[in-house]
């Protein structure tokens, strides 16, 4: 177990060396962020002493190696676009994004795992139909469109929920929170759902799909002759089986929502770290965008290192194929 | 008696009410990049610092009195300029002419800078404070657009700058300037919160409090009017103009910008770059075909400009025959808009020796200039309707400019503000590159003329502004002449508020708290 | 019923009749089949060539349904802003987003599978290279890829294609290496390899059948998400050229007009973009239950 994790951490920092040096030298190939951000009658002198005042003017493999060495010392350096260092840069947009994932990701669960159970248990009857096409249309619309969507009716027509931006913030545990008020919530929850389209049209499938071959296997028949009551043949037996791809899913999936929060963020103003990505990528801002990734990856090996002990945990026959 | 402490009362309590209300949300459409107003010289990052700090001369309409209330050539190369007197820092500490200098000097030298403020103050040789409140300026050679540099900085305080970074700035520790507003506090790249400065020198303020909002989205920013969640926005898309007016809560304001948008053709370079023109089966031509002047003309005459801007558009836009919008100094009103004249185009291509047209790749960023997107597609529709069959690539600004820049492509669009007069503008895109003395850094086409070169530079010196004015007139008058650059159309920008305030534009495009009235 | 299966021989024969259980499926066969077809016939079918520059004219654009243009044609769903009669570009529109879907659905699924099947089978160093490549990619958000390949190659069809194949992969790698560890401890697997049969035929014959099912839930899913992936690559301004829009193009284009009353812009694509992913699924679904020997009674 300790073994485990240990490799998976070493992992981890060669899995940071190969993506810091690719999006370093792809950033770099897209372009000089100098030239973006100069303004338009700036002469050649003023474009030479930003580059130097930067450190764009030394070699790409010698700017490489400065951010490596810094990085290895928990220095990421400043934003070449407002000098503010992209730490405090990326931890004060951080809670905005987690508040954002983890609520598009429980209501995946919470609404996708019974909605699903229901149309796995009972497939040929009309509301598992209902629950089935409405998964459907789920990963049918485009997200974005259907956030705008929901500006329109629920914030111009009905003027029930603010259209755009985060809510009031509470200081909690050094960063701001807006999930202790209420306005902070009005202003979530549709960002929220817009970003749990296609997850919880992912769970439901998953998990009705799952339910209905688990209800035909021999160990829920043999359950079912023991006289097990429905509900915990349901629940205990066929559910934990059907939990595994799920698991799997999930876990993928809290990356994918992380990465769709950058077009819901953009949708509705909300000051996340995707949008800071979106930001950074149309302003060259390196050093924002290669600590972003950084941040992603390492939370990606924690995540997996997750959904694979909880896979042990749930299929015994796994065990000790861990790597 | 009771009658009249209560009516007295009720209009405390109304007054009690419109002052609380007093609070305007404003949607900008991108964040400043820094607080700091001398970090990162951008439009934008301007008109954030315009709440907070005041420029010596400010830029409305033409050049008016801001901290500055006169500047006057002494010489060719000395200017006095008499500073504001009774104005004081929202610290309390008295507005002097160490200020002005402590700020001058900051310019060129703030550290990790992307884009100073350098070129603003580069012609100045030398200060020198007279008094506290009158400033001598030496510059190297004549400068006749100092008072326009002027203008595009702001002053902040020799004694809190001092010892201040830019992260001091960001903090609000530093944000003290002689403005219409105080800084309060901000969220960086999503909430700005200002107050208004009770002190202020200049008119007095409406608003007890501003918030700015970052609103990128343009529906969003709309839809955020029309819920109510701000009370103005910026930029504000034509597509949505109607039903702003035709909502009872919303209305919409529109006024002429300093930004001309123009197709850059490479009239340099003989042989076809990168294949980037090729012949009606999409062999490379043996001669790039901009090199012909009437080629340039028929590309120039084929567009339909009134058309383009009323469709593509939605109206924002206004005709132009120059480089600079109508109005501007240095606008030669002689020369006429190019008419549409599709079959007269034909002509022309043939005469050229192009009878069938040819192919050709047409480069631009859709992120950048409003509309780009539906515009490049319109000339793209009229030329390929002459034979001159045009294939887009279109690309985030991000990627896009450094390319240009480098020289990569060809043929392109392109737009340029002025924040002065003509010269500017041809200086920064018609006058032969040559970037170590600062000529002709946005000419991303290659052209080069040694008259126009000649007269700009002449132009550049010159105080006298009839002189000036005749110089950039023939400048400007062979440069559209020549085909090599060709104005579309001058951009007009527009405002969303609600329907209980009245928004002043300004052609700087800034947005500004204070040009925005409750309505009566 | 299972008479009959034992009967027929001929495979779609066969095929045929176990899919025409479910009428939906039916549906979505003859929909998804009459798709394909409109796609590939568009140039045929559509009433006029949108890519055509020549042929479209931006002074007819923004035209509601069913006006009528000077030369005489009708535009049966009103144009958008460069005057594209709506109906053709939606033609055309379902032809791109079906190429570039299916190129890079079959580009991932392929490359997908065939490294999560070796990294399940081959455990040990390759295992971990490829779960590792997974998680990059997987953490490499869609749109820097794109911008990235964008920067070096420019926008394009092919491109498109190449990047969300890209950004797929990793899904079936993932999921095919999950489901054939579980196949792997399985007894009949233990089986082939007390028989000593090849490796390449335990993984083709025996894992690739397997894992199938839990492959065609992720396919359906992915196949859909590449279309609106496209879409959003569109709205975020990469994609495909402006000139020859997808469906998801054209309701990104159409995003700008959701305000504005203009609502058949967005609304017309986004209503074809349905019934394509919902054709798609209604087959996708009986599909997997097919291949799903444990579904079958």
């Amino acid at each position: 177990m300790f073994e485990v994790v240990l490799r998976r951490l070493v992992q981890a920092v060669s899995v940071v060396l190969v993506l810091s040096l690719v999006s370093f030298i792809g950033v770099y190939k897209i372009g000089d962020p100098v030239q973006l951000l100069a303004h338009e009658g700036a002469t050649e002198q003023e474009i030479e002493d930003a580059r130097a005042r930067l450190g764009l003017d030394r070699p790409v493999h010698q700017q490489y190696l400065t951010f490596v060495g810094r990085m290895a010392v928990g220095d990421f350096g400043t934003s070449f676009v407002s000098s503010r260092p992209v730490v405090d840069v990326i931890v004060e947009r951080l809670p905005a994004t987690i508040e954002l994932t983890l609520a598009a990701f429980l209501i995946s669960v919470l609404m996708g795992l019974p909605l699903g159970i229901v149309a796995g248990l009972y497939p040929e009857g009309p509301l598992a139909r209902t629950i089935m096409a409405g998964s459907i249309l789920g990963f049918s619309l485009p997200a974005f469109w259907f956030g705008m969507m929901m500006i329109m009716f629920f914030s111009v027509d009905l003027g029930w929920l603010p259209s755009i931006g985060r809510g009031e913030t509470t200081r909690f545990l050094g960063a701001d929170w807006a999930v202790f008020s209420l306005d902070g919530w009005s202003h979530l929850i549709m960002p929220a759902l817009m970003l749990s389209l296609t997850t919880v049209s992912l769970v439901i499938r998953l998990v009705a799909s799952g339910m209905r071959e688990a209800m035909m296997t021999d160990y829920v028949k043999f359950a079912r002759l023991k006289g097990l009551s429905e509900r915990r043949v349901v629940l205990l037996h066929a559910l934990k089986n059907v939990m595994i791809p799920v698991v799997t899913v999930l876990g993928l999936e809290i990356g994918s929502l992380l990465a769709g929060s950058i077009v819901t963020e953009t949708v509705f103003a909300y000051p996340g770290i995707g949008k800071l990505l979106i930001d950074s990528i149309n302003r060259l801002d390196r050093p924002v965008i290669v600590t972003y990734l950084i941040l992603i990856v390492l939370f990606f090996v924690v995540i997996n290192l997750i959904v694979d002990l909880i896979y042990t945990a749930l299929d015994p026959r796994v065990r000790g194929t861990l790597r | 008696m009771r009658l009249l402490l209560a009516s007295a009362a009720a209009a405390l309590a109304a007054f009690a009410v419109s002052a609380q209300s007093a609070e305007l949300k404003i949607g900008y459409a991108q964040a400043p990049t820094s607080i700091d107003p001398h970090f990162h010289n951008s439009g934008n990052n301007s008109a954030f610092a315009r709440h907070v700090f005041d420029p010596l001369i400010i830029n409305e309409n033409g050049l008016q009195p801001g901290l500055a209330t006169s500047w006057t050539a002494l010489s060719d190369t000395e200017w006095e300029i008499k500073l504001r007197e009774g104005v004081s820092f929202h610290d309390g500490s008295p507005f002097t002419a160490a200020d002005v200098i402590f700020t001058i000097e900051r310019l060129p030298n703030v550290p990790d800078s992307p884009s100073s403020f350098a070129a603003s103050v580069q012609s100045i040789e030398s200060m020198e404070a007279v008094d506290d409140h009158t400033l001598r300026l030496t510059t190297a050679a004549p400068s006749p657009v100092l008072p326009h540099n002027l203008s595009e900085f702001v002053i902040v305080s020799d004694e809190v700058g001092a010892n201040a970074v830019t992260a001091d700035y960001t903090t609000g520790t530093a944000m003290v300037g002689t403005g219409p507003y105080r800084f309060v506090s901000s969220r960086a790249s999503e909430l700005y919160t200002l107050e208004r400065n009770d002190d202020y020198w200049g008119a007095a303020q409406p608003w007890e409090s501003v918030e700015i909002r970052v609103i990128e989205s343009a529906p969003a920013r709309v839809a955020a009017l029309l819920s109510g969640d701000v009370d103005l926005i910026e930029r504000a898309p034509a597509k949505d103009v109607a039903r702003l007016n035709e909502d009872p809560a919303t209305a919409t304001f529109a006024g002429p910008t300093n930004r001309v948008v123009f197709v850059s053709l490479d009239v340099q370079r003989e042989e076809v770059q990168a294949n980037y023109a090729r012949d009606k089966d999409g062999n490379p031509l043996a001669k790039n075909p901009m090199m012909d002047q009437r080629v340039r003309q028929a590309l120039s005459m084929a567009i339909p400009r009134e058309a383009l801007i009323e469709r593509a558009l939605g109206g924002d836009g206004i005709l132009t025959s120059n480089l600079v919008p109508p109005g501007f100094f240095g606008y030669d009103d002689s020369l006429a808009v190019q008419a549409h004249d599709p079959d007269g185009a034909k002509a022309l291509l043939a005469e050229a020796g192009y009878p069938d047209g040819f192919q050709i790749t047409f480069h631009a960023s859709t992120d950048r200039i409003a509309y780009a997107p539906d515009v490049v597609q319109v000339l793209a529709q009229v030329w390929s309707r002459i034979g001159v069959t045009t294939e887009l690539e279109t690309m985030p600004h991000s990627v896009y400019i450094p390319k240009t820049n480098d020289f990569e492509y060809a043929y392109m669009l392109h737009s340029w503000g002025t924040s002065s007069d003509a010269g500017y503008t041809l200086n920064g895109i018609a006058v032969t590159r040559d970037k170590p003395n600062g000529k002709g850094p946005s000419n991303r086409g290659r052209y080069s003329n040694s008259q126009v070169d000649a007269l700009v530079a002449e132009a550049q010196m010159t105080l006298d502004p009839g002189k000036r004015e005749a110089l950039l007139h023939e400048a400007m008058g062979i440069v559209i002449g020549d085909y090599g650059i060709i104005p579309l159309y001058a951009q007009k920008s527009t405002w969303g508020a609600r329907a209980n305030i009245v928004y002043e534009p300004l052609v700087s495009q800034f947005t500004l708290a204070s040009r925005a009235k409750p309505a009566q | 019923m299972s008479v009959v299966e034992y009967e027929i021989d001929r495979p779609l024969v066969r095929f045929w009749l176990e899919l025409s259980r479910s009428r939906l499926a039916v549906v979505g066969l003859v929909s998804t089949t009459a798709l394909v077809l409109v796609a590939i016939l568009a140039p045929i079918i559509a009433p006029q060539n949108p890519y055509d520059l020549t042929q479209i004219d931006f002074l007819d654009g923004e035209l509601p349904p069913l006006s009528i243009s000077p030369s005489g044609q009708t535009y049966w769903l009103g144009t958008d802003a460069q005057g594209r009669d709506m109906l053709s570009a939606i033609i055309f529109g379902l032809r791109a987003s079906f190429t570039v879907a299916f190129s890079a659905g079959a580009l991932a699924l392929v490359a997908g599978t065939t490294l999560g099947l070796i990294a399940a089978y081959a455990r040990g160093r390759i295992d971990t290279i490829v779960m590792r490549l997974a998680e990059i990619q997987m953490s490499f958000p869609a749109i820097l890829l794109a911008l990235m390949l964008l920067a070096v190659f420019g926008r394009g069809i092919d491109k498109t294609i190449i990047a969300l194949a890209l950004v797929q992969w990793a899904f079936y790698a993932r999921t095919v290496r999950g489901a054939a560890i579980a196949e792997r401890e399985k007894e009949y697997v233990l089986a082939c390899r007390l028989l000593k049969l090849p490796r390449w035929r335990i993984l083709v014959s025996h894992l690739l059948p397997n894992v199938l099912p839990p492959l065609l839930v992720i396919a359906s899913v992915q196949l859909a998400s590449a279309i609106t992936l496209e879409a959003t690559l569109s709205f975020l301004g990469l994609g495909l050229p402006l000139t020859e829009p997808s469906l998801g193009l054209l309701i990104a284009n159409g995003f700008d007009y959701i305000l504005s009353g203009q609502g058949w812009i967005s609304f017309y694509p986004g209503v074809a973009l349905l019934i394509v992913i919902v054709s798609i699924n209604l087959l996708a679904d009986r599909l997997r239950e097919m291949s799903n020997p444990r579904l079958k009674r």
